[in-house]
C-alpha cells in the first residue's frame, strides 16, 4: 500500500514543484505595470534672480540623476521634451499636454523660490490616468543658503515615499549617492548649464556644453556625472578619444556608475574599428550594475546585431522593451533588424511605426521606415516619410539625399530639384563631401535624361 | 524336380552326330618312317577297307555323352521345391553418411556396418525376403524384396561410404512406406548413431531395429567456411571459418588457409572439448581461385578436416539498354558493379542480342527480338509469347511471388502502378507480380529465350522510386545471365546437386569430380545439373564457354559430431516367427559343374591317350586344336556359373500413378483422378506394369507394380493436411525397378506445401523416369479463401499504409470481412467477391512502436472449407523518424519544425555549421532538410557525403528555397545538385541583362601571405579574377582594379571580349603596400554609376585588414543606385565580420575562402546572382501538376494560399513535378536518387514567401507528407535481419555491415522468440560467414511468432530489429486450384508433360525398358553344341572337310574297284 501511496503522491509533488518554479520565474520578471514613464520637468523658478534661474533645472537634473536608479521609473529622454519646444513656463496644462504627447505616466515638477535667503523647493507631481490628472504637492523643502545641492538629496526619496513605492536599502543608498554627486554648487551649476546647452543639439550647443562641463569637472574632479556628461559632449562633437577618456575616467571614479559603461558601449559600437565585442562587454557591465537599464539593453541589441547575432539582438531588444515598453529606440532597432537581417517587411514596418507613434519626432525611425518603403517600391510612402523628416529637420541631408533618389523613380524633374537642394546644403558640410560628388553624377545623369526626353 | 525350360532337351539330339563320329574310323596318324616297302600290303588293305567301322566301346564316348546330358539338363533349368523357413520381410538400411567413414572402428564404421548387415542377411532363414536401401541424399532401393542372397550380398557390398550428411529419416520413411501393409516386416538400420533424431523418422515404429557401429567421437571438424567479397576495395575478401572440437579431450592443431595451393594464413589452435572457434582472415586476390581451409591433425574423421570455397572469376555483364530515355533505368543498371552498360536509342536497334549478355528494351518494340535474354519493360515484341490485350487502369497489386530468385528482398506492398499492360502469357513462365486483371511482372522461360517482362511504364509507377527496383533489376539480370552469380552458388554441401546456370546455347557440360572422374552433366532449361556430389572436394564443370569450379564440403556440425548416441531399442514385442513357404531352387549350376567336370576328365583321358601319359602336347594338329577348344569350353562353362548378363531393350513401361489425397483435392476430384488411372490401364501393352501410390502429407504405396493390375480404389488413408509431392515421387522412384522405362503419373492439383518436388524431379530425371501430370481441378461448389493479409514489413511512426486483404473466391458472392488488430476488432463490412482474386484495402496508420498483428476474417455463406477464411499479417512500427533541419536562421525554422513535430516526426533544427561532416553523423537521421543553406556553408566533401547518404544509404533530402538556396546558394554543378530533382540552371525566359562587373582586388602586403595551400591570398584573388573573366561573355563589361593605399585600374572598364589581355593584366598584379579599400570602392561606384549595363556589381576581394572608412554608408548608397557588392574574404586571418557586412550592406554575397577550390563555386554563383534570374519574388498560387502523388493527397489545393516568391530552377528529365509556379517553374519536384528520395521545394516554409502558408490548415499535413515521402524506409542499423519460414522452421539471417562497408564479425546476437502460445524461447545465432549470422527455431504452430533481435559488440548495441513470422493456417486450405506451373516445370524437367487422355499414360512417348538377360543358358547351350566339332577334330583331324571330300572320292574309287574285283 505504501508503495502505491508514494506512486500517487509523486505526480502531485512534481506538479507542485513545477507550479512553484513557474511562480518563481514569473516573480523574477518585473511587472511592467509598476514601471512609470516619468517626465522630470525643470522646477519653475519663482522670483529668483537671473543668476539663480538655473536652480529650477538643477533640481530637475538632480532628480533625474537619482531616480534613474529606481526600477519603477523610466525617465523620458529630455531631448524628446526639448524637441516638443521650450514653453515659457511649465504650467499644469502644458505639463498635461506634454505628458500626453510623450505618453508619460507621471510628471515631477515644482517651484523654487527664495524666502528669507533660504531656498524653498515646492515639489509637485501629477499622475496621468485616462487623460485626467490630479496635481499633488509634497511638503515644501527648505534649503538654507550654502547647502545647495547637499540638502536637495532627500528630494528623490521624498517623491518615492509620496508615491508609496517600495524601495530597498541598496536603492536608497544608490539614489542618495547619485543625488549627491557633488558638493560644489559652482560645479553643479556648470554641470546643469552644460547639460542644458547639450540639449540644444547644435554644434554650438555641444561646444558650450563641453566648456561648461569641463568647467564643472575642473571645479570638482570627483563629479562623476559631469565627467560622464563631458564625455557625451565630446562624443557629440566627434571627439571619440576624448569622449572615451572621459567615460573611462568616470568609471574609475565610480565603478558602480553604469551610464559611462553604456556610453562606452555606444562608442565602441560606432567605432570605425568595429569593436563590437568590447561594446557587448561594456553594455553587459552596465547591465550588471543596473539590471533594469533599458538603454543598455538597446545598445547590447545593437552590438549583437552588428555581430550578426540577430537572435541575440532581438532577445536584448525584447528585454529592453520589458523594462521600458515605450522606448521608441528599441522599436526602431527592431524595425532595422527585422528588415535588414530578417527580411520581415511587415514586422519591420510595424516596429518603425510603433517607434514613430511613441516619438513622432523620431527622425531615425522615419528614415528607416522611408527606406523600407523605398526598398519595397512604395515610393509615395517613402517620399512622405522623408518629407516629414525634412519638415522636422530641414537640414537633414540624409533625408534630402534619399528624397532625391526616390524622386528619380517617380519624377525626374522633382528629383533634379531635390538633388540641387541637397547639393546646396551638403556642399557646406565636410562629412557630405563624397556624397555631393555622387549627387552631382545623379544630377548630370538626370539632366541628360530629361533633355533626351524632351 | 521339374524343369523350367523342358525344350532344352532337344539338345540331346546332338548325341546322334556324336555317336556317328564314333562310327567313323579314326584317321591315321602320319608318321615319318624310313621305308614303306614292307607296309605296302598293309596300307593297301587299309585303303581298301570301309570308311566306317563298328562302334567300339570307348569310355571317352560315354563321358562325352554324359557331359552332353548334364549340359542339356542344365539348360532345361531343373528346379526342386523345398520348404523355406522364416518367410519374413526384412529391410536393410545402410547409412552411408560422412560420420560412417570414421575410423574409430577398423577399418571404418561403414565397413563394420556392412559386415553387420551381411551377417544379418546370412543369419536370416531361407524364407526371408530382404530389401536393401541406401540412405543417400535420396533413399535408393538397391534390391527390392528378394530371397536371392547373392544379389542381396553383392548389393550390400556394393554400397560405399560417402561424405553426405545424415538422411536416415528419409530412408526410414521410404522403408516404412514400402512395408506399410506388413506388420511382420523388420527394418534394420545400420548406422553409427551419430545423428540427431529428427521428428517423423518413425522411431516409435516397433518394426525398426537399430544396429550401431561407432565407438568414440574423437574428431575436430571445420563446420563452416565462407568467403565474401568485401564491400570496399576491388580485391578485398574475407574468409570466415568455424572449427569445432567434438572430442572429449583438448586438441591442438594447425589451421591453414590456402589460395590456389599457396598458403595465405596459418594459425595454431588449441580447442578445449566441445568448443567452437571462429576465425576471420582477410586477404586480397584478383581473379578466380579456390580457397582451401585445412586442419592438420589426425582424428577419426578426415572428411571435415578440409573445406573449400571458390572465388568466381570477376565477370562483367554486357547489358544493352534500348530506350527513348530513362534515367531511372540507366542509373539502376549502372549502379550494378558487374554491369557494363551501353545505351542506344530505339532507332539504332533492330532486334537480337548482338554481343550483349542481356538486352533491356524500355517501351521499345522491334519487329522481332529473337532468342536470347531480355528485360522487357512496357513492351510485348511480336515474337514474345505474351498476348497484349490492352491496358489496365490503376491495377491493384494483389500478390507477388516471394520465392522466385528475382524477387529476393523485394517488397511490393507499397508500390502503385497508374497504368499497365493487360497481357496473357502464351508459353511457359511464371507470374512474379500479380495485379487485378493480369500479371504485371512475368518471367518467360522458353528453350531458347528467357525474359523478364514488366507490364508497365516506369514513368507511370512509383516502383523505380523504391529500393526494390534496383534490387529486382539486379536479381533479374543474374537470373537471366549466370555470369554474375554470388559466391554461395559455388559452394555446396555434400549431396546437394550442382545446378549451374549455363550460358545461352550451351547444351552439354562435363563434370570432373574431386577423384578425377569425368562425367557428363545434364543440361536442361539453361541449367547444368549434376547430383553425384557425395564426395568432398572441388568439382569442375566444363562447358563450351569455359569452366566453373564448385566446392563441395561437408560443413555439417551434426555430421562432424561423430560421438555415437544411444540408439533406440526395439519397442513392443518381437513379431511372431514367420511361417514356412515353399521355395523353388534351381539346380542348373550343379549340372553345369557336373558337365564341366566330365569334360575335364574326358579331356584329360584323351590327352593321356594321345601322349602316352607324357605331359607334352599331342602330336597331331587336330588333337591340339581339340584340346584348346575343350579348355575354352570348360572355361565358358565355369564363366556361365558367374551368371553373366547382357542388356536387352524391350518395349515395356512401368507406370506408377501418384494419387493426391490431400484436403485441397475434393472427393469428387479424387474420384475423377482414380477413374483416370483406371481408364489409363486400357492402354497397357504386353509387359507393362502399373502401381498406385497415394499421398497427402505423406506418401504410401497402395498397390505395388503389377503386370496385370486391377487398380482398386485406394484403401490406404493418408493425412491430408499437406501435399508432399516430393515424398510421393521419391517413394515411386524407390518402388520402380532401376533401369526400366519408368513413368510417374501425378494425379494432383500440384499445390505442394512440403518438400521440393523440383529437386526430386531432378533425381527422377537422373534415374531415367519421366513424369506426366493430370491436374485435378477444384470441384467445390463454393469456396472462399483469404489468401493473405498484405502489410508492409515496416512502417514509420504515424505513417499511413495500406492493409490489403487478398481473398480468392470460386464464384461471385458476398461475405462479411472483419479486420482485427492485435486481437482487437477494428470493424467489418460486407464485401462483394468476384470469381478469382479480390483485394480489399484498408488505410491504416499506427502510433505505437513495436510489432502489430493484423487479422482478417471473412464469413461467406455456402463456403466449403472454414479453416481458410482468415489470414494474419504483421507490421513493425519504428520509432518516430528523425529529421535534421538545417536553416540559415534557426528562428525561421520554427514553423516547419513545429509542423513536422505535429506529424510525429522528430526534428532537430541546426545551423548550417552543424550539419554533420561525416557519414556517421548523417546516418543518425532518416532525412535531411536544407532550408536556405548556402553551398558555401558546406565543404565539397560534406556535399558528397550528403549525396552518398541519399544515393547509397537511402536517406531523404529536401531542399527549400530561399535567397541562399538552389542556384542562389551556389549549388550549380555540386554533388547536391546531382541528388536533387531539379537543376540550378534557369530557363532563359528573357535575355540575361547586361552586366558590368568590377573586380576590386586587395594587393596590400598582407595579401602576399600564403595560406595553407602554399598559395598566397593574392593568388586566390587572381584566380577569382580569371574565373570572373571566363564566366562573362562579350555582352558584359568588366573592370579589374587593385589597391593598396591607392587604387589602380589594372583593367579599365571594358567589354569582356579581349579576355587574354585581361587575363594577362590580372596575372601581373603584384602585392605590396598598405591597405585602404574605401577609395577603391568609391572609385568602383563612380565607374559603375555611369555604365549602361542593367546590372552592376562589385566583387571585393580582400582579407579585410585595412584602414576603415564609412563602408556602410558608401555601400548602402551604392545599393540604392543598384550597384551590388559581393565580398570575398580570403585567408584564415581575414576580418570576416567586416567583409560579411560589406556584402550585407551591398546586397551581395559574402564568401570566405582559404583555398582555390571554393573559388569556382563562388563565381558560378556570383554570375547567377548578379543576373538575378533565379530569384522570382512575385506572389503566386501553386498549380498542381501531379495530383495523384501521395505527397499531395487529402489537401485542398484549390484553396491553398499564395506564396510570395521562389527560386527558379529547371526540372530534371526523370523527376516528377508535383507543384508548379505561375511561370511553370518547378515549385515542388521529387524523384528517387539511388536508394533514397529527394524533393525540391523552391519556395520557403517560413514567414517570408510562405507567410500565408504558415496559417494554412494543411501546412502541417503537407510538410508531414512530403517529409515522410522522402524519409529512408530501411532501418539505420548496421544490421539487417530477415526471418523466413522454411521446412517448418523459422530461419533468422542477420547481415552485419558497418557504415564503411566492412563486415561486422563476432557479434553477440541475441534472439528472443515468442510463439503463438506465448511461450518464450531464446535462439542462438551462429556466425556462418563474414558479417552473416544464422539461427533457426521450430515454428510448427499456426499463428504469429514474434522475433526480437539485438546485436551487440563489446557492450555496444550494433543493431536491433523486431519481426513477425506468420505461420498461416494449413497451407493446404490456402492454395486451391491447380498450380499447373509447378506441374509443368516438374514434368518438363524429366522430359514429360501433361497427360491429356488416360491412355496417354501408357501410349504417349513410350520408351524401351532395359532388361538384363542372363547369358548362362546360351553359354551352356553353346558348350553343348561346340562339343560336337571338338570331337570331330579329334576323330577326323584338322583337314576335316578336305578329308570329307577325299572320303567321298575314296568312296567312289573303292566302289569301282570292288566291282572290278568282284568281276575278277
Amino acid at each position: 500500500m505504501g508503495r502505491k501511496g508514494r506512486g500517487c503522491w509523486l505526480p502531485a509533488w512534481l506538479g507542485v514543484l513545477l507550479l512553484s518554479a513557474a511562480l518563481l520565474t514569473a516573480a523574477e520578471v518585473p511587472a511592467s505595470t509598476t514601471a512609470w514613464s516619468l517626465l522630470v520637468l525643470p522646477f519653475q523658478p519663482l522670483e529668483l534672480e537671473r543668476e539663480e534661474q538655473w536652480l529650477g533645472e538643477g533640481v530637475a537634473h538632480l532628480l533625474s540623476l537619482a531616480l534613474v536608479n529606481h526600477p519603477a521609473f523610466i525617465l523620458v529622454d529630455p531631448l524628446r521634451v526639448r524637441r516638443l519646444g521650450q514653453p515659457e513656463a511649465w504650467g499644469e496644462e502644458v505639463i498635461l499636454r506634454t505628458a500626453r504627447s510623450i505618453r508619460a505616466d507621471l510628471a515631477f515638477y515644482g517651484d523654487v523660490k527664495r524666502v528669507s535667503g533660504d531656498l524653498i523647493v515646492v515639489p509637485r507631481y501629477m499622475e496621468f490616468k485616462g487623460g485626467n490628472a490630479q496635481p499633488r504637492a509634497l511638503p515644501p523643502l527648505t534649503v538654507p543658503e550654502g547647502k545647495i545641492p547637499q540638502r536637495l538629496t532627500g528630494l528623490p526619496l521624498a517623491y518615492i515615499r509620496a508615491l508609496n513605492l517600495p524601495v530597498t536599502d541598496a536603492e536608497v543608498t544608490r539614489i542618495e549617492k547619485a543625488a549627491m554627486s557633488t558638493k560644489s554648487l559652482r560645479a553643479f551649476e556648470a554641470f546643469v548649464k552644460g547639460r542644458g546647452a547639450a540639449l540644444l543639439g547644435t554644434q554650438a550647443g555641444h561646444e558650450a556644453a563641453a566648456d561648461l562641463l569641463g568647467k564643472a569637472v575642473e571645479l570638482d574632479a570627483t563629479f562623476v556625472a559631469a565627467q560622464y556628461s563631458l564625455g557625451l559632449a565630446h562624443l557629440s562633437l566627434g571627439n571619440r578619444w576624448k569622449a572615451a577618456a572621459q567615460f573611462r575616467a568616470s568609471t574609475q571614479l565610480d565603478p558602480t556608475f553604469p551610464e559611462p559603461y553604456k556610453a562606452l558601449g555606444d562608442l565602441f559600437l560606432a567605432a570605425p574599428r568595429r569593436l563590437f565585442d568590447q561594446a557587448v562587454e561594456a553594455y553587459q557591465k552596465a547591465l550588471e550594475l543596473r539590471p533594469f537599464y533599458a538603454d543598455a539593453y538597446v545598445g547590447l541589441g545593437d552590438a549583437r546585431a552588428a555581430k550578426s547575432d540577430v537572435d541575440g539582438a532581438i532577445s536584448s531588444y525584447q528585454k529592453a522593451l520589458l523594462y521600458n515598453p515605450g522606448n521608441p529606440k528599441v522599436h526602431m532597432s527592431l524595425g532595422k533588424i527585422y528588415f535588414a537581417e530578417k527580411g520581415l517587411y511587415y514586422e519591420a514596418v510595424g516596429s518603425y511605426k510603433k517607434a514613430i507613434e511613441l516619438d513622432p519626432q523620431f527622425l531615425e525611425a522615419r528614415m528607416g521606415l522611408g527606406e523600407v518603403y523605398e526598398d519595397k517600391g512604395l515610393y509615395e510612402d517613402a517620399i512622405r516619410e522623408y518629407r516629414k523628416v525634412v519638415e522636422l529637420e530641414p537640414q537633414h541631408t540624409g533625408a534630402l539625399y534619399n528624397l532625391a533618389l526616390v524622386y528619380e523613380r517617380v519624377d525626374p524633374r522633382e528629383a533634379i530639384a531635390q538633388w540641387e537642394r541637397y547639393i546646396q546644403i551638403a556642399v557646406l558640410l565636410p562629412a557630405e563631401k563624397d556624397w555631393v560628388d555622387v549627387a552631382r553624377q545623379h544630377l548630370r545623369k538626370l539632366k541628360t535624361q530629361v533633355e533626351r526626353d524632351r | 524336380m521339374s524343369f523350367l525350360s523342358p525344350l532344352a532337351f532337344l539338345l540331346l539330339a546332338l548325341s546322334v552326330p556324336l555317336l556317328l563320329l564314333y562310327f567313323l574310323k579314326v584317321r591315321r596318324r602320319e608318321r615319318i618312317v624310313s621305308s614303306l616297302l614292307l607296309w605296302d600290303p598293309s596300307l593297301r588293305d587299309r585303303e581298301a577297307s570301309a570308311f566306317f567301322q563298328r562302334l567300339q566301346r570307348d569310355p571317352l564316348l560315354l563321358l562325352q555323352l554324359l557331359a552332353l546330358l548334364a549340359l542339356t539338363v542344365a539348360v532345361a533349368r531343373p528346379v526342386v521345391t523345398i520348404t523355406g523357413q522364416g518367410a519374413q520381410r526384412t529391410v536393410v538400411i545402410l547409412d552411408p553418411s560422412a560420420s560412417m567413414r570414421a575410423t574409430d572402428v577398423s577399418p571404418s564404421r561403414f565397413v563394420a556396418a556392412q559386415r553387420e548387415a551381411l551377417a544379418l542377411v546370412n543369419r536370416l532363414p531361407s524364407g526371408a525376403e530382404v530389401m536393401v536401401i541406401e540412405a543417400g541424399m535420396q533413399p535408393r532401393v538397391l534390391v527390392p524384396f528378394s530371397r536371392d542372397r547373392e544379389r542381396i550380398t553383392s548389393a550390400v557390398k556394393a554400397v560405399n561410404g560417402r561424405d553426405l550428411p545424415d538422411r536416415l529419416s528419409e530412408a526410414i520413411r521410404t522403408a516404412r512406406a514400402l512395408t506399410a501393409q506388413d506388420p511382420g516386416a523388420e527394418i534394420h538400420v545400420f548406422t553409427d548413431g551419430a545423428h540427431a533424431p529428427s521428428p517423423g523418422d518413425g522411431s516409435d515404429d516397433p518394426r525398426l531395429q537399430w544396429v550401431g557401429v561407432g565407438r568414440r567421437g574423437r574428431n575436430v571438424g571445420i563446420t563452416n567456411l565462407a568467403v565474401r567479397k568485401a564491400f570496399f576495395g576491388a580485391f578485398g575478401y574475407e574468409a570466415f571459418a568455424s572449427v569445432v572440437n567434438f572430442s572429449e579431450e583438448p586438441q591442438s592443431f594447425t589451421f591453414t588457409l590456402d589460395l590456389e595451393e599457396q598458403q595465405i594464413a596459418e594459425q595454431s589452435l588449441t580447442l578445449a572439448p566441445h568448443v567452437r572457434r571462429s576465425v576471420v582472415l582477410p586477404f586480397s586476390h584478383s581473379g578466380a581461385g579456390v580457397v582451401r581451409a585445412r586442419l592438420h591433425l589426425t582424428d577419426d574423421l578426415s572428411s571435415d578436416n578440409v573445406a573449400y570455397a571458390v572465388i568466381p572469376p570477376p565477370g562483367q555483364m554486357q547489358v544493352l539498354l534500348v530506350s527513348p530515355g530513362n534515367l531511372f533505368l540507366e542509373k539502376a543498371l549502372k549502379a550494378d558493379p558487374q554491369v557494363t552498360l551501353e545505351v542506344r536509342t530505339p532507332e539504332s536497334y533492330q532486334g537480337g542480342m548482338e554481343a550483349f549478355d542481356v538486352v533491356v528494351l524500355d517501351s521499345v518494340s522491334p519487329a522481332r527480338i529473337g532468342a536470347g535474354r531480355y528485360v522487357l519493360i512496357n513492351t510485348t515484341p511480336p515474337d514474345v509469347p505474351l498476348e497484349n490485350l490492352g491496358r489496365l487502369e490503376q491495377p491493384v497489386i494483389m500478390d507477388w511471388d516471394r520465392s522466385h530468385p528475382i524477387m529476393r528482398h523485394v517488397d511490393f506492398s507499397k508500390v502503385i502502378v497508374e497504368e499497365g499492360l493487360r497481357v496473357r502469357p502464351l508459353a511457359a513462365g511464371k507470374t512474379l507480380v500479380e495485379g487485378v486483371g493480369g500479371p504485371l511482372i512475368y518471367v518467360v522461360e522458353e528453350p531458347r529465350r528467357k525474359a523478364v517482362f514488366f507490364g508497365f511504364d516506369l514513368f507511370k509507377t512509383d516502383f523505380p522510386l523504391r529500393v526494390a527496383f534496383p534490387v529486382m533489376l539486379s536479381n533479374g539480370l543474374r537470373w537471366l545471365h549466370p555470369a554474375g552469380l554470388d559466391l554461395t552458388t559455388f559452394q555446396l554441401q555434400a549431396g546437394q546437386p550442382i545446378l549451374l546456370p549455363v550460358e545461352h546455347g550451351i547444351t552439354s557440360a562435363r563434370v570432373t569430380t574431386p577423384s578425377g572422374r569425368s562425367v557428363d552433366a545434364q543440361v536442361t532449361r539453361g541449367l547444368a545439373s549434376f547430383t553425384e556430389t557425395g564426395q568432398v572436394g572441388v568439382y569442375t564443370v566444363v562447358t563450351a564457354r569455359g569452366e566453373t569450379r564448385v566446392a563441395v564440403n561437408l560443413m555439417n556440425a551434426e555430421e562432424s559430431d561423430i560421438t555415437p548416441r544411444p540408439l533406440p531399442t526395439r519397442k513392443g514385442a518381437r513379431p511372431s516367427e514367420a511361417q514356412a513357404v515353399p521355395l523353388q531352387r534351381e539346380l542348373w549350376g550343379v549340372f553345369v559343374l557336373l558337365a564341366a567336370a566330365l569334360l575335364v576328365i574326358e579331356g584329360l583321358l584323351y590327352w593321356r591317350r594321345q601322349t602316352a601319359g607324357r605331359l607334352t602336347l599331342p602330336h597331331g594338329t587336330g588333337d591340339r586344336w581339340a584340346l584348346g577348344l575343350r579348355c575354352a569350353l570348360v572355361i565358358l562353362l565355369l564363366g556361365a556359373l558367374l551368371r553373366p548378363v547382357v542388356p536387352r531393350w524391350v518395349d515395356r513401361l512401368n507406370v506408377m500413378f501418384l494419387l493426391d489425397m490431400s484436403d485441397s483435392v475434393s472427393l469428387a476430384a479424387r474420384e475423377n483422378a482414380y477413374r483416370f488411372a483406371v481408364q489409363a490401364l486400357t492402354g497397357m501393352q504386353e509387359g507393362d506394369q502399373a502401381g498406385l501410390i497415394v499421398f497427402g502429407q505423406e506418401a504410401v504405396l497402395d498397390q505395388p507394380l503389377n503386370p496385370k493390375p486391377k487398380l482398386e480404389r485406394p484403401r490406404t488413408r493418408v493425412p491430408g493436411r499437406g501435399t508432399n509431392l516430393a515424398q510421393a515421387i521419391q517413394l515411386a522412384l524407390a518402388t520402380l525397378p532401376a533401369g526400366h522405362a519408368n513413368r510417374l503419373v501425378l494425379l494432383t492439383d500440384g499445390r505442394q506445401n512440403a518438400g521440393n518436388a523440383l529437386a526430386v524431379a531432378q533425381a527422377a530425371k537422373d534415374a531415367g523416369a519421366d513424369i506426366q501430370y493430370v491436374p485435378t481441378p477444384l470441384t467445390f461448389l463454393q469456396e472462399v479463401v483469404v489468401e493473405s493479409m498484405l502489410l508492409p514489413q515496416e512502417v514509420k511512426f504515424g505513417e499511413p499504409f495500406d492493409a490489403k486483404v487478398v481473398a480468392w473466391s470460386q464464384q461471385e458472392t458476398q461475405g462479411r470481412l472483419s479486420l482485427f488488430r492485435n486481437g482487437e476488432f477494428l470493424g467489418s463490412q460486407v464485401v462483394r467477391l468476384s470469381p478469382g482474386k479480390n483485394v480489399f484495402t484498408y488505410r491504416q496508420s499506427l502510433e505505437q512502436r513495436g510489432i502489430h498483428v493484423y487479422q482478417a476474417a471473412i464469413e461467406v455463406e455456402g463456403d466449403t472449407i472454414e479453416e481458410n477464411n482468415r489470414a494474419v499479417g504483421t507490421v513493425v512500427v519504428r520509432g518516430r523518424p528523425q529529421v535534421l533541419l538545417a536553416e540559415k536562421d534557426r528562428s525561421h525554422a520554427q514553423a516547419l519544425g513545429a509542423a513536422l513535430r505535429t506529424q510525429h516526426i522528430d526534428v532537430e533544427v541546426v545551423d548550417p555549421e552543424r550539419i554533420p561532416k561525416d557519414m556517421a553523423g548523417l546516418q543518425k537521421y532518416d532525412g535531411l532538410i536544407l532550408s536556405n543553406v548556402s553551398s558555401l556553408k558546406l565543404t565539397k566533401k560534406q556535399m558528397e557525403y550528403i549525396r552518398d547518404y541519399v544515393r547509397d544509404h537511402g536517406g531523404g533530402l529536401i531542399m527549400l528555397g530561399g535567397e541562399e538556396s538552389f542556384g542562389l546558394g551556389g549549388y550549380y554543378r555540386t554533388p547536391i545538385e546531382e541528388a536533387l530533382p531539379v537543376t540550378m540552371e534557369v530557363k532563359q525566359r528573357i535575355e540575361i541583362p547586361s552586366l558590368a562587373v568590377v573586380l576590386s582586388i586587395d594587393r596590400s602586403g598582407s595579401m602576399a601571405m600564403s595560406t595553407d595551400e602554399k598559395v598566397t591570398k593574392l593568388d586566390i584573388a587572381k584566380e577569382a579574377g580569371h574565373l570572373v573573366v571566363d564566366l562573362l561573355d562579350e555582352r558584359n563589361e568588366v573592370g579589374v582594379m587593385s589597391w593598396d593605399t591607392e587604387f589602380v585600374w589594372d583593367v579599365p572598364m571594358q567589354t569582356a571580349r579581349n579576355r587574354s589581355s585581361i587575363h594577362h593584366s590580372v596575372a601581373t598584379i603584384k602585392a605590396g603596400g598598405g591597405t585602404d579599400g574605401y577609395p577603391a570602392l568609391k572609385e568602383a561606384y563612380r565607374a559603375l554609376f555611369d555604365r549602361q549595363a542593367l546590372l552592376k556589381h562589385v566583387i571585393f576581394l580582400s582579407d579585410g585588414q585595412m584602414t576603415r572608412g564609412d563602408f556602410a554608408g558608401l555601400i548602402r548608397r551604392m545599393a540604392k543606385d543598384k550597384i551590388t557588392v559581393s565580398s570575398v574574404a580570403i585567408g584564415k586571418d581575414a576580418d570576416v565580420q567586416l567583409m560579411f557586412d560589406i556584402a550585407k550592406w551591398g546586397r551581395g554575397r559574402f564568401y570566405y575562402t582559404e583555398d582555390t577550390q571554393t573559388i569556382p563555386r563562388i563565381f558560378t554563383l556570383e554570375t547567377q546572382l548578379a543576373s538575378k534570374a533565379s530569384l522570382i519574388e512575385q506572389p503566386f498560387r501553386p498549380i498542381v501538376s501531379s495530383s495523384s502523388h501521395e505527397v499531395l493527397q487529402d489537401i485542398d489545393w484549390k484553396n491553398s494560399p499564395p506564396l510570395g516568391g521562389y527560386v527558379a530552377t529547371t526540372l530534371k528529365g526523370t523527376a516528377e513535378q508535383l507543384l508548379m509556379t505561375h511561370q511553370e517553374d518547378p515549385l515542388l519536384a521529387t524523384w528517387r536518387y539511388g536508394l533514397g528520395r529527394t524533393a525540391a521545394f523552391t519556395s520557403d516554409a517560413k514567414a517570408k514567401w510562405g507567410v500565408l502558408w504558415l496559417r494554412w490548415g494543411a501546412f502541417n499535413k503537407f510538410w508531414g507528407q512530403l517529409t515522410r515521402w522522402t524519409l529512408r524506409t530501411g532501418s539505420r542499423s548496421d544490421t539487417v535481419a530477415t526471418v523466413e519460414r522454411r521446412d517448418g522452421f523459422g530461419e533468422i539471417t542477420v547481415d552485419a555491415v558497418d557504415a564503411r562497408g566492412e563486415f561486422i564479425n563476432f557479434l553477440e546476437a541475441e534472439v528472443g522468440v515468442v510463439a503463438p502460445d506465448k511461450q518464450r524461447s531464446v535462439v542462438e545465432l551462429e556466425q556462418v560467414a563474414p558479417g552473416r549470422y544464422r539461427g533457426r527455431f521450430p515454428a510448427p504452430e499456426e499463428g504469429v511468432y514474434l522475433v526480437g533481435l539485438a546485436q551487440r559488440r563489446a557492450e555496444r548495441m550494433v543493431g536491433s530489429q523486431l519481426a513477425g513470422l506468420v505461420v498461416p493456417y494449413a497451407q493446404e486450405f490456402r492454395d486451391l486450384g491447380v498450380d499447373e506451373t509447378l506441374l509443368r516445370e516438374v514434368a518438363e524437367l524429366t522430359g514429360g508433360g501433361a497427360a491429356a487422355e488416360p491412355k496417354d499414360a501408357f501410349l504417349q512417348a513410350r520408351r524401351h525398358s532395359r532388361l538384363s538377360v542372363e547369358l548362362w543358358p546360351w553359354l551352356v547351350g553353346c558348350v553343348a553344341v561346340m562339343l560336337l566339332p571338338e570331337i570331330a577334330l579329334r576323330r577326323i583331324g584338322p583337314g576335316f572337310f578336305t578329308r570329307l571330300r577325299g572320303l567321298g572320292a575314296a568312296w567312289g574309287t573303292s566302289s569301282a574297284q570292288g566291282g572290278r574285283t568282284h568281276g575278277a
